[in-house]
């Protein structure tokens, strides 16, 4: 059974960087190169027009940065971002479970790259495309859903059924009822996407959720003891523990 | 750091350093000196008072009218001389209005100044009717006009040292400044070279070269190299100014590395003048104002743009322009990182060249965007020689 190939185009102002795209893109039969952009504009139109089932979007690209082109393609192919830097892109990436590759890079990262799309595009998936995800992940708003990536699947997790979040090194340990789930972001870059209302950082390695929280209880004259409803049992930090009394209030 | 929001025009010109060095040092006379001028004019009477008062003969209210008789018209003989003084602090030069000119107006003012003391106690003596009448002695006019010139030197000096002692500590707050103020130009020159978004595209169009062009990767990384490394020396020896070649140079290095990112969107005319390269320009002052241009004019419109840059004399002048054409970029640019680097590189002019530099920025009815620098046209000195 010969399989199609996956129609792919290029989206990158730089005139190099795009004959490497091209370049490597050579190198893997299953791809199948429709069309090469250089601005956002331009992008937005030909996205809709070839219906590509995946395209490398650069992030800053003149007219429109690559973000706003997903804001405005009716089409939704499966995105890998490439950016030279931008440490907002990257979190919000990694919030969505999306692909993305940091400039520069060369074969290697690139092919490895490949290898997990092409097996998450064979495997299908019930988790929304990656422009919507992005949608998601970069806007302002607090987030709702938040994506991780398990092996080469994606997993989506509903931020209202996060427990807590735990720092581990650079990676946020996400815990939900089904187990924890890990994202490649710092508790900072995280808990500034979640509701406010809802999430505090009890401690430099803790967020909770209060809606998951069964008691507070003194610990000793100044911090607070949190007991969730899993039974888990975390000391708030003085500053929190005020902060706590004062919403319970 | 805050985007600055700078209105720019070019109708809106701000001189650098509108008020000069000079104007501030006339500007002022404080309290303390007033008093301390006082001070001396009371003690010159009271001497004058005591030299009358040591003769026996001479009642005490005579002595004090000796004493003011003498010092009202050296007092105000000291005060133009002061004035006189403080006058020379302006910025001419010459033997006419340094050395002649105060001469004569001193030997003026000396003599009127003697002829006064002369009057005053020759009426003294008749007005009071004294037994013995006024005689007028050689030894009395020559002491007369010895004192006076001695008190209109001593004011003159006074004021003199007082200026130079302000120019002195001005002087020190100037240097302090403009080190400051280098210290930021090359820190947001540093942060622009390493600004990562263009060092890690440079680095990643480089790494596309490597395979298909090796020739021109290396190149490339050679014209990395020879940026950073000037950035860096200016850095380490502290330069505030340089010949206009060094920065054309980095200039160049700068563009070459924009042009493999940009390719044909980024058309560049530049035109040095014969002979211009040699003279003085203060380091960092070429390259930001090209990187501005290029990152708020050029890169963000798809069709791209052209730049020009253009380094000429004009009279005793040089200028230092560069201009981007059309499209909306000029409102990015004037709102953009931009307005924290010019405003950067408009201090330091005002602290190097006090006034006699200038710089001028804002949109063209084109739409394009124009900078004009314009600086005295200096020979490079010996510390920002080699």
């Amino acid at each position: 059974m010969t399989v199609e190939p996956v129609r792919t185009m290029i989206v990158e102002d730089e005139p190099e960087a795009r004959s490497m795209l091209r370049s490597f893109l050579k190198e893997a039969p299953w791809l199948e190169l429709v069309g090469e952009v250089a601005d956002g504009k331009q992008a937005v139109e030909r996205i809709d027009q070839l219906e590509p089932g995946l395209v490398f979007l650069d992030v800053r690209l003149p007219e429109l940065s690559g973000l706003d082109v997903l804001d405005r393609i009716r089409h939704q192919p499966e995105v890998v971002f490439t950016t030279a830097y931008d440490q907002y892109a990257v979190a919000a990436f990694e919030l969505g479970a999306l692909d993305y590759l940091v400039k520069p890079f060369g074969r290697e990262r690139f092919r490895g790259m490949l290898q997990r799309v092409r097996r998450r595009l064979s495997l299908g998936s019930e988790v929304p495309p990656s422009p919507e995800r992005a949608k998601t992940a970069l806007g302002g708003a607090p987030l709702r859903r938040l994506f991780a990536r398990a092996g080469d699947r994606i997993v989506p997790i509903a931020v209202a059924s996060i427990l807590r979040v735990q720092a581990r090194g650079d990676y946020a340990e996400v815990h939900v009822p089904g187990g924890p789930h890990l994202l490649h972001l710092t508790l900072t870059e995280l808990v500034a996407r979640l509701d406010p209302e809802r999430f505090i950082q009890v401690h430099r390695s803790h967020i909770v959720n209060l809606d998951a929280v069964r008691l507070l209880r003194p610990h000793d004259d100044r911090r607070l003891m949190i007991v969730l409803v899993n039974g888990e049992e975390i000391v708030a930090s003085r500053s929190a523990s005020e902060l706590l009394r004062k919403q319970v209030r | 750091m805050c985007p600055e929001k700078e209105r720019l025009s070019f109708t809106d010109v701000t001189p650098v350093g509108a008020e000069s060095a000079y104007g501030v040092a006339r500007a002022r006379i404080g309290l303390p000196t007033v008093l301390a001028a006082i001070s001396a004019w009371a003690l010159l009477v009271a001497v004058y008072a005591f030299i009358f008062a040591l003769s026996p003969t001479l009642p005490l209210s005579r002595a004090i009218r000796g004493g003011l008789a003498n010092g009202i018209p050296d007092g105000l003989l000291a005060l133009a001389g002061f004035t006189i003084a403080r006058r020379l602090d302006a910025p001419r030069t010459g033997f006419k209005s340094m050395v002649a000119g105060p001469l004569l107006r001193g030997l003026v003012l000396i003599g009127c100044a003697s002829t006064a003391k002369t009057l005053l106690l020759w009426a003294d003596v008749t007005l009071f009717g004294d037994k013995e009448p006024f005689r007028l002695f050689a030894g009395i006019i020559a002491w007369q006009v010895f004192v006076s010139a001695l008190i209109y030197v001593t004011s003159a000096a006074a004021c003199h040292v007082r200026l130079i002692d302000r120019r002195l500590r001005e002087e020190e707050a100037r240097a302090a400044r403009a080190e400051a103020l280098r210290a930021r130009a090359e820190l947001s020159v540093l942060r622009a070279q390493l600004n990562p978004h263009f060092l890690f595209n440079v680095l990643h169009s480089v790494l596309g070269m490597v395979r298909g062009d090796p020739a021109l990767a290396e190149a490339a990384l050679e014209g990395l190299g020879d940026l950073l490394r000037y950035a860096l020396r200016v850095h380490r020896d502290g330069m505030d100014r340089t010949a206009l070649r060094h920065e054309w140079e980095f200039m160049e290095a700068y563009l070459n590395l924009e042009k493999i990112r940009l390719g044909e969107r980024l058309q560049i005319a530049r035109r040095a003048q014969e002979g211009v390269l040699d003279h003085a320009v203060p380091t960092f002052s070429l390259q930001p104002l090209v990187e501005n241009a290029v990152r708020h004019g050029i890169a963000p419109r798809a069709a791209g743009g052209r730049l020009s840059i253009e380094v000429r004399s004009e009279g005793s002048e040089l200028h230092l322009e560069v201009r981007n054409d059309g499209g909306d970029g000029s409102r990015s640019r004037a709102e953009g990182e931009g307005g924290m680097g010019q405003r950067i590189l408009r201090e330091r002019l005002e602290v190097l060249y006090r006034g006699r530099a200038s710089m001028k920025a804002g949109p063209e009815e084109n739409g394009g965007y124009r900078v004009v620098i314009r600086l005295p046209l200096e020979p490079v000195s010996e510390e920002a020689g080699s």
